[in-house]
């Protein structure tokens, strides 16, 4: 890492929009001196502080686990917390929402259909925890390295808003909750399998997915949500046309 | 004043109809955050809407096969016969270009160049979505496209060649 | 985990009432594609390639063309050809048509109009069936 302080004059575009007072979004452009160390974040919030309080932008953890500051940068999806601007090498940033969410204000999205689909397929530990040990539920590394990718999703919902068949299927699960979905069916832990194989096995579930690959383009985590949702496709495909052994 | 209620509404209701990046599958036209995969499954489903108009047509013509019988004419496959060559004939004939010009502008082959690149396209992006189906090659999807693609294009040259050359030669040697 | 009322309805929505037969579809759209890809091979060979087989291009039956009305009807007497094209039409209409189906259900939410929709294509596809066997063995009888 260079210590040398390089510091660059870059324009700022944001789109803008509040769905109370405006009728179409607007383009807003802001000039900012940042170093090597200015992330997207810092540099949205010396604007706010410093040049504009109007503009809305949410964050909490400002280092790329909460998942709550994934925007549009540069026509790309990245964590506004994560990502230098110096390190993009443009003049000009463009910032954006996520696409395909309502704009709640700016640069803040109503993320509740990607919440409400993730509760869809019960993103929890389901057993029989009567039969749990005292200590915790231990898993072998082997086991855990099937799910090991998965867990680590962030919720931030770029995946969703990307997707091809959200956009067009608002009943589609989206690739956010089928990669869920793919860590605890194959759980090794989890005992409500049949069930939750049969939660994803619908025109809306698994099979609206035509594999684009736009989810996998998105993820700021570089997990692979479409290998999970394929996976899931067999072990449903399976489970389902096995109607000799349904019970 | 407003109630809160009535706020959340208003809200609600602008949010829907003026999502800022337009709305339903317009947005597959819109080049951001894209990768060849997300190309390949446009032309994938073009190619395939293509490929189910020339099925129709095709059902079209090949049932002119009975039209004589049922028009009642004494030779069957007259029509048929026709409509071919008619569609095989060149467009430009006489119009003074060298004969191997004249022989490869027709209609039939024009719309056989068109055919079978949807049809080599589709068959081998088909091919690679299968694979992703059957979990082989998920991680190097866009190295898989780039292979494919390569061999649907020699596939490609190759049969136009033949329907173009071949016959030639069948028809040159007699 | 407990949900308050306002959020189980809209979570509910994304819990599949009618799983269907989609799993079959997807199923067989990819058997059918693969399946498919031989037969257009094949066609191909039949219909543009035939002539390269030694001693083709002085056959009486292709006099006209390698696609021309004497041609098929030599063809179709060869049962082996007439029941490959009946199984070609079959597995060609269960892909296009079940194709079109995933193009149309991307942008139809509607469970109802899925439904009557998935009905109506089903019975293009057996018309289709009827028409090319209709079609073979009329042109078969006339030779
Ligand atoms: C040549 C061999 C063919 C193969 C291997 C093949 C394979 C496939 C596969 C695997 C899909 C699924 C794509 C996805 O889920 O995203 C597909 C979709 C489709 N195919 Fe084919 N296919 C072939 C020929 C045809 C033909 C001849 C037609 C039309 C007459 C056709 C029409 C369609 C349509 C309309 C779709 C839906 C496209 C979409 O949903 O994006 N296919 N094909
Ligand atoms: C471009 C060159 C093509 C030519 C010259 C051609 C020619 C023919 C001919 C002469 C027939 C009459 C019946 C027979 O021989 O079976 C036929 C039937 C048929 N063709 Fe083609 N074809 C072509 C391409 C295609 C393609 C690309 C498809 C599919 C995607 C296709 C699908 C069919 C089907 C489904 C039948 C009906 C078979 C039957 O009635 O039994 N053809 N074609
Ligand atoms: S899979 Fe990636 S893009 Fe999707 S919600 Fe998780 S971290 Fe975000
Ligand atoms: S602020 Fe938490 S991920 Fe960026």
């Amino acid at each position: 890492m260079s210590s040398t302080k390089e510091t660059k004059t870059l324009t700022f575009k944001i789109k803008r929009f509040n769905p109370v007072v405006d009728d179409e979004p607007y383009w807003d452009t802001y000039e900012l001196d940042c170093d090597d160390g200015t992330t997207v974040l810092i540099a949205i919030q010396e604007l706010i502080a410093k040049q504009d309080g109007s503009i809305a932008m949410r964050y909490n953890c400002r280092a790329g686990v909460c998942g709550s500051c994934a925007l549009l940068v540069n026509n790309k999806y990245m964590l506004a917390c994560e990502t230098l601007v110096l390190q993009l090498n443009k003049k000009v940033i463009k910032l954006e929402p996520l696409p395909s969410y309502p704009v709640i204000k700016d640069l803040v999205v109503d993320m509740s259909q990607f919440y409400e689909k993730l509760l869809a397929i019960d993103p929890y530990l389901k057993r029989d925890h009567s039969k749990d040990p005292e200590t915790e539920i231990l898993q072998i590394p082997e086991d855990f390295h099937i799910i090991e990718e998965a867990t680590k999703c962030i919720l931030c919902g770029a995946c969703h808003s990307s997707c091809v068949s959200v956009w067009t299927d608002t009943n589609y699960l989206g690739p956010g909750a089928l990669l869920k979905a793919f860590r605890f069916t194959n759980d090794t832990r989890d005992e409500d399998r049949r069930e939750r194989l049969k939660r994803v096995t619908s025109e809306d579930g698994v099979y609206r997915c035509h594999t684009a690959f736009n989810c996998v383009e998105a993820c700021p985590k570089e997990l692979n949500p479409t290998e999970a949702i394929q996976t899931l496709k067999r072990q449903s495909a399976k489970q389902t046309l096995k109607f000799w052994s349904r019970s | 004043m407003i109630k809160v209620s009535e706020t959340e509404n208003i809200v609600h209701q602008s949010q829907v109809e003026t999502d800022s990046h337009g709305s339903k599958f317009y947005r597959w036209f819109k080049p951001f955050s894209r990768g060849i995969g997300m190309y390949s499954w446009l032309a994938q489903r073009l190619t395939g809407l293509l490929l189910i108009m020339y099925v129709f047509i095709h059902f079209g013509i090949i049932g002119t096969m009975l039209l004589d019988t049922f028009l009642g004419f004494e030779t069957p496959g007259l029509l048929y016969n026709s409509i071919t060559a008619a569609m095989g004939s060149s467009l430009v004939a006489g119009m003074g270009f060298p004969e191997v010009v004249e022989s490869m502008l027709r209609f039939s082959y024009i719309i056989d160049a068109g055919l079978i690149a949807a049809l080599v396209y589709h068959g081998y992006n088909g091919i690679r979505v299968v694979l992703f189906d059957l979990g082989i090659g998920i991680r190097k999807q866009k190295q898989i496209f780039w292979i494919l693609l390569i061999l649907g294009i020699i596939s490609y040259i190759l049969a136009m060649y033949l329907i173009m050359i071949v016959p030639e030669i069948v028809l040159a040697g007699e | 985990m407990k949900l308050s009322p306002s959020q189980e309805t809209k979570v509910k929505r994304f819990i599949p009432k009618h799983s269907g037969s989609s799993a079959f579809w997807w199923v067989l759209q990819r058997v059918s594609g693969f399946l498919v890809f031989l037969f257009v091979f094949f066609h191909m060979v039949v219909n543009h390639y035939l002539t390269l087989w030694p001693g083709m291009e002085s056959r009486p039956e292709l006099e006209d063309g390698i696609a021309s009305f004497s041609a098929v009807q030599w063809k179709m007497q060869n049962p082996l050809y007439f029941w490959i094209s009946i199984l070609f039409v079959v597995f060609l209409m269960l892909h296009m048509l079940n194709g079109f189906r995933m193009v149309v259900l991307d942008v139809a939410t509607g469970h109802s109009f899925r439904k009557i929709f998935g009905i109506l294509l089903l019975l293009i596809g057996v018309l289709a069936v009827i028409y090319a066997f209709t079609l073979n063995s009329t042109i078969l009888s006339l030779g």
